[in-house]
């Protein structure tokens, strides 16, 4: 589904470079939930930007769903659903239902087709009342429903979130990861970005452990589990830190 | 896919109260009031109740009721004209030698003084109707005295000026809409667009609506086309808007203005060479203010850069206030954005010329394909599109 072949992204500002992503090689399957953990500042949404084609690797490769993320960036935005968090990126001027509708028409969706996905997402988020309603007047849960469903109107492959629960009240955040079990079912890839260790115990199956812009583990939590003789992710995730900041230091 | 884009941001943009009260309110708003304070300000003059001008206690009672019965004037005694005016009890101050309409008219002489506040308008119209009404008074002395004498009068003035008008409609009106209509097109066409300008690039950056836009597979040229031809479209409804209520304020409440401005048959192509314009123009400034928006990180910042913006606009304007109409030349149609004050000036005149309209097309039209090309590549580096 991704490939990454050592991947790295840097930013200049004035006469300072800065790498936001270091030289990160991984492969994730289809039909994976994939926790990506990090401190923040460790490059978590550098990756993320770079997976949704938004930012362009400075080194390296990056296949997503087959299609090179640089040259057939077209291909792959058609096929994945992004939602960066705590930004809804919804229009307030717009109703939820005139926000859905524009996105389904920009993903190339028919009338048809978008009235059909944005009755069945409606229903299924439970945003029926107040899909008729402007955005500028609803709660922060209220809008990221609308955000996810416009995440999942043109129905993507792939989709990307980027800690998503930030600023959820309980009952939106429960929602939030009942949908993402029924993602899962679905087929679909997940991969997403948080600092609770909990959402991704409970989520994932798999883990992006970075540090500093470098990768410190990939690869299955059962496998990580196993590993660190543990399943206090909490506890593992801080002690891989430190080796892996270690490991970093004895390269330099 | 363009269609979408383009329609979504009308939707957004007219759904803004603030782009409804910029694009259509303030234009009409501003023009309402110019047009009435210069109306009022034309029709004053011929029928103002009069300046008030104080007058030294050394004029005899002849002296003052000569004076007082000079056209709008209404005069009154002071012990110090000076001061009356310096309080702003009069609009002008007058001396003269004791009985000096007596001494004049008995074949003397007599020095008179006049006083008002320079930078006063009432006060400058007031003197100058004073020494209108003296000027009468001594050429009508002289005539007596020379015909007294068995000298024709006209020895003394064998030239005879008459100034003939260029065009017999009111001039001050003509020169005052030659001023007003241009700046308050080019200012509502700038004022239409900005709020949306500021909206659809730095608003959408810093309120990351740009991240998910750009995550569609639409892409950034059809965008920025679309989003372009959106503020476009304000800022040419907004200038729409400022001709439709200038001409609806001049035919309905207006007299000199209105007789000034009858174009008759001449109107209907007055009219669309006015359209191009302002929708050249609108291009213009839009492109101009994408590529401002696109600069900023935030609404705010974006906001400081129009001020300088729309200062720079109001140069070539100043630059032109004192050219006549038939003083303008090539260059001021060459000159993209002076080239549109030149011509909406030689429009209100109704002066129609094609050579004129085809430079200020093809001079607008190149500069605007060079800001568009600019927004353009700036809008595919993420740079300016993503903010910091």
């Amino acid at each position: 589904m991704i490939i990454a072949d050592r991947l790295t992204k840097k930013f200049s500002r004035k006469k300072e470079t800065v790498v936001a992503v270091n030289d990160v090689t991984f492969h994730l399957t289809k039909g994976s939930v994939v926790g990506l953990i990090g401190e923040n500042g460790a490059g978590k949404t550098t990756l993320l930007r770079m997976i949704a084609t938004l930012l362009e690797p400075s080194l390296g490769t990056l296949r997503v769903m087959g299609a090179d993320a640089l040259k057939d960036s077209h291909k792959v935005k058609s096929r994945i659903g992004v939602l960066f968090g705590g930004e809804t990126g919804l229009y307030d001027r717009l109703t939820a239902r005139e926000n859905l509708e524009y996105f389904a028409r920009l993903y190339n969706l028919g009338r048809h087709e978008s009235e059909e996905r944005i009755k069945r997402i409606a229903a299924q988020f439970g945003m029926k009342d107040y899909l008729d309603r402007k955005v500028g007047g609803f709660s922060k849960g209220m809008r990221q429903k609308v955000a996810i469903a416009r995440t999942l109107i043109h129905d993507p492959e792939l989709i990307l979130f980027d800690e998503p629960t930030t600023g959820l009240d309980i009952t939106s955040a429960n929602i939030f990861r009942q949908l993402i079990h029924q993602l899962k079912r679905e087929g679909k890839t997940i991969v997403f970005s948080s600092h609770i260790m909990e959402e991704v115990q409970l989520l994932c199956d798999t883990a992006l452990l970075m540090h500093k812009g470098e990768l410190v583990y990939q690869g299955s939590l059962e496998k990580l589990y196993e590993e660190e003789d543990s399943r206090d992710l909490n506890y593992i995730f801080m002690s891989r830190l430190v080796r892996g900041h270690k490991d970093v230091l004895e390269r330099v | 896919m363009f269609w979408s884009v383009y329609k979504k941001e009308m939707l957004d943009s007219l759904r803004d109260r603030k782009t409804i009260i910029l694009t259509i309110m303030i234009p009409i708003v501003m023009i309402c009031a110019m047009v009435l304070f210069y109306e009022n300000m034309l029709s004053g003059s011929n029928t103002a109740e009069g300046y008030r001008v104080a007058v030294a206690d050394t004029f005899d009672e002849k002296s003052f009721e000569w004076l007082d019965e000079l056209p709008n004037i209404e005069a009154f005694r002071s012990d110090d004209p000076e001061q009356a005016v310096n309080d702003g009890e009069a609009v002008a101050g007058l001396w003269a030698d004791t009985g000096f309409l007596e001494q004049v008219m008995n074949g003397g002489t007599a020095e008179v003084k006049m006083t008002s506040d320079e930078g006063s308008m009432k006060g400058s119209e007031a003197t100058s109707l004073l020494r209108r009404g003296l000027e009468a008074l001594q050429e009508t002395i002289t005539a007596d005295r020379l015909a007294a004498a068995g000298v024709d009068p006209l020895t003394i003035k064998p030239i005879t000026i008459t100034t003939v008008q260029l065009t017999d409609k009111d001039s001050n009106s003509l020169n005052f809409a030659s001023i007003l209509l241009p700046v308050l097109i080019i200012m509502s066409v700038m004022i239409g667009g900005q709020s949306s300008a500021v909206e659809l690039f730095a608003g959408e950056k810093e309120r990351k609506t740009m991240e998910a836009l750009l995550m569609t597979p639409v892409s950034r040229g059809q965008l920025v086309l679309a989003k372009w031809l959106a503020i476009a479209t304000l800022g040419f409804i907004s200038g729409i808007f400022s001709v439709i209520g200038f001409a609806v304020i001049v035919s309905t409440m207006t007299e000199l203005m209105k007789q000034a401005l009858d174009f008759g048959s001449n109107g209907g192509r007055l009219l669309i060479s006015a359209l191009l314009c302002i929708l050249l123009f609108s291009l213009l400034i839009s492109a101009i203010q994408i590529i401002f928006s696109m600069l900023a990180n935030s609404f705010k910042e974006a906001q400081t850069y129009f001020g300088p913006v729309m200062f720079i606009a109001m140069v070539p304007y100043i630059l032109l206030m004192g050219v006549g109409v038939n003083e303008l030349s090539t260059i001021h149609f060459l000159i993209p954005v002076m080239n549109t004050y030149a011509l909406l000036k030689e429009l209100v005149y109704g002066v129609f010329s094609i050579g004129n309209l085809v430079m200020t097309i093809i001079s607008t039209a190149a500069l605007v394909t060079v800001m568009y090309v600019i927004a353009a590549v700036m809008f595919s580096k993420d740079k300016w599109v993503l903010g910091k």
